[in-house]
């Protein structure tokens, strides 16, 4: 499991790791019941610190993303995607409403949604 | 707890470099000390580490240490070999093999002079001794200074890996870039004193920028040419409905260190 | 360590060893030409001579080796370098460390009572050791070209020139670390030669203050050599307790 973390960004690290690992589930990269990597493994792959990789891992295991089997690591828990989903469009009206103030017509918003659906089916 | 600093204070003639600080660092945990040139991090680590002596406050050290200094200075007449000799002599649980191993792979001739190496490879040299001695605390003082970007990376991922074995640094910098990759927790230390202190993460997290004509209780960041501000306010701070920009460490910091705020 | 801190003096120490060295060889070469400079002397108007001690006497007892090398080698060249020896080994000892900043590198890996003493002690012996060669020297080579030598008095030059040895390092080694660069010892150090060397030759009370009529003259008597003795262990103390207590 790899990915870019922004070390720059105003978005604290474990956040970054927790939405990524979440987008991994939503996308089925990761199924119920499959092991993450080590906090170890993760930080090293990363180049992050341990500290928080392992608060990531804490906090998704409070919200129940992840469970931990005691000898053997960490694994995807029974998910609430729907949860998850919520999320996602929490953020996705943000973004939209940023849109809509800068201006953007509605006609062309409905359109990046329609490539990004239709490209995918194709 | 590895270190335990409680109101440090250390004068210089009746000027106080170090003005009462205080800040612990755990097991396993990056803490590093951020600010301007003269904030007085240098002065702290040398009370810490033993060269200066404090005027007043306590340090707790429970565990071995090691330290880089600021300078980085070694025996100008002495090969590359001699230093590592002599560590092997007085070194802290010096590891040879570790530390010759990390000289070849900066192509530094055991058999140079100090004198002849250039400051990158002589910062480089000191970094592979201290860095193969083994201890609880790594107490470093700009340990990347002078180095190029792709060395830099490769040393901050060396030191992160330094906690991996449940081993403590404390570091500080004047480069914000490279304390966000690498610090657990920061202290923000201006003319003597901690000005701002916590889990980076969680600093980040806790501010916000915001935009207004009129004064608020926050630090100033920015005045626009149109005569509003932009003021770095704490997240619960700010009142609902009103706009929040999300703050980036470097804005907080910069607002921080610069100091001007309003106290209703 | 001691090997560093060898390392660190081998310059100065061998350049100065050898210095005397040669020095003593040219002395052994030059007893030879005494007799000429004799005939050279003659020449000289005699009252000018005089003042100095030059008398007819003294060329012609000059021709004894015994008389020769007691007053040339322990009584001028030898002598007279001694405090200067014991000067320039002891003053960057400390001053160059600091002043370079390499300290820190000790400081932080071993007691500071450690460290002060290898690098009190490493250079004394030394230059202890190169003092027992340079002060015995002259033992063997009268035996190797037959003359006689006053052994006895040799051994008390040596246990003098020690003890001034001694002296003169602690109290440069003092000045030494408490300041922070390498000039200000030394400029201290000789100044206090100096100083000491003209107010006990002027000053009939303080005729204490005078090594240098110590040294040159041999007299081991127990007076001036045990307060010499004294304010050099004084010296050492005081060096230590300032390493101990200072910043770096």
């Amino acid at each position: 499991m790899w990915f870019r973390i922004d070390f720059h960004s105003s978005k604290p690290i474990y956040e970054q790791i927790k939405e990524k690992i979440k987008l991994l589930i939503l996308s089925g990269k990761l199924k119920e019941g499959e092991f993450v990597p080590s906090i170890r493994y993760l930080a090293e792959d990363l180049g992050v610190n341990l500290n928080t990789v392992a608060r990531a891992y804490r906090e998704l295991v409070r919200e129940g993303v992840l469970e931990v089997r005691r000898g053997e690591g960490y694994v995807v828990s029974k998910v609430n995607l729907e949860k998850i989903r919520t999320q996602l469009e929490t953020e996705l009206k943000k973004k939209i409403e940023d849109c809509k103030k800068a201006g953007i017509p509605l006609e062309r918003i409905l359109k990046v949604a329609e490539e990004i659906y239709r490209g995918d089916a194709r | 707890m590895i270190l335990r600093v409680k109101d440090l204070k250390k004068f210089y003639g009746v000027k106080a470099a170090v003005d009462g600080i205080g800040f612990e660092v755990e097991k396993g945990e990056i803490f590093a000390i951020l600010g301007p040139n003269g904030a007085g991090k240098t002065t702290t680590l040398k009370c810490i580490t033993g060269l200066r002596k404090k005027d007043s406050g306590e340090i707790e050290l429970n565990g071995t240490f090691t330290y880089l200094p600021e300078e980085k200075k070694l025996y100008p007449h002495l090969r590359v070999k001699e230093i590592v000799d002599l560590f092997e002599k007085i070194g802290k649980n010096f590891n040879e093999k570790n530390c010759l191993e990390i000289l070849e792979r900066y192509r530094i001739d055991l058999n140079e002079k100090v004198t002849n190496l250039s400051h990158g490879m002589r910062t480089i040299l000191y970094l592979s001794l201290v860095l193969s001695e083994n201890v609880d605390l790594y107490i470093l003082d700009e340990p990347t200074w002078g180095l190029d970007p792709i060395v830099r990376n490769e040393i901050l991922d060396h030191i992160r890996s330094l906690t991996f074995e449940g081993k403590s640094v404390l570091y500080t910098s004047h480069v914000l870039a490279e304390v966000e990759k690498i610090a657990d927790r920061v202290a923000i230390m201006k003319e003597g004193k901690i000005i701002l202190t916590g889990n980076l993460d969680d600093i980040k997290s806790s501010y916000g920028l915001v935009v207004s004509k009129k004064d608020l209780n926050g630090y100033l960041l920015k005045t626009l040419k149109s005569g509003e501000k932009v003021y770095l306010v704490e997240k619960e701070e700010i009142p609902e409905g009103v706009e929040i920009e999300d703050a980036t460490f470097e804005d907080i910091f910069e607002a921080i260190v610069r100091g001007e705020r309003n106290d209703r | 360590m001691i090997a560093k801190e060898f390392k660190d003096m081998k310059v100065r120490f061998f350049v100065m060893f050898f210095l005397l060295f040669g020095t003593f060889v040219l002395l052994v070469v030059m007893k030879d030409y005494t007799p000429t400079l004799a005939e050279m002397l003659k020449n000289v108007p005699e009252g000018f001579l005089e003042k100095l001690g030059v008398t007819e006497d003294f060329i012609n007892k000059l021709s004894e080796w015994n008389f020769y090398i007691i007053t040339q080698w322990y009584g001028k060249n030898l002598g007279q370098f001694v405090p200067i020896f014991a000067i320039i080994m002891a003053f960057p000892v400390f001053a160059r460390e600091i002043e370079n900043e390499t300290i820190e590198l000790l400081l932080v890996r071993m007691s500071r009572r450690k460290l002060f003493n290898v690098k009190f002690f490493t250079p004394l012996v030394f230059t202890f050791l190169a003092l027992t060669v340079l002060a015995l020297v002259p033992i063997p080579v009268s035996w190797i070209i037959g003359e006689k030598l006053d052994t006895g008095l040799v051994f008390k030059y040596l246990l003098v020139e020690m003890i001034t040895t001694y002296l003169w390092f602690s109290i440069t080694v003092f000045f030494s670390v408490i300041s922070s660069d390498q000039v200000k010892p030394l400029i201290a150090s000789i100044a206090t030669l100096a100083g000491t060397t003209v107010l006990g030759g002027f000053v009939k009370t303080l005729s204490t203050l005078n090594t240098y009529s110590y040294v040159l003259k041999g007299d081991l008597t127990l007076w001036p050599s045990l307060i010499y003795t004294l304010s050099g262990v004084v010296f050492t103390y005081l060096s230590r307790r300032s390493f101990k207590t200072r910043d770096f």
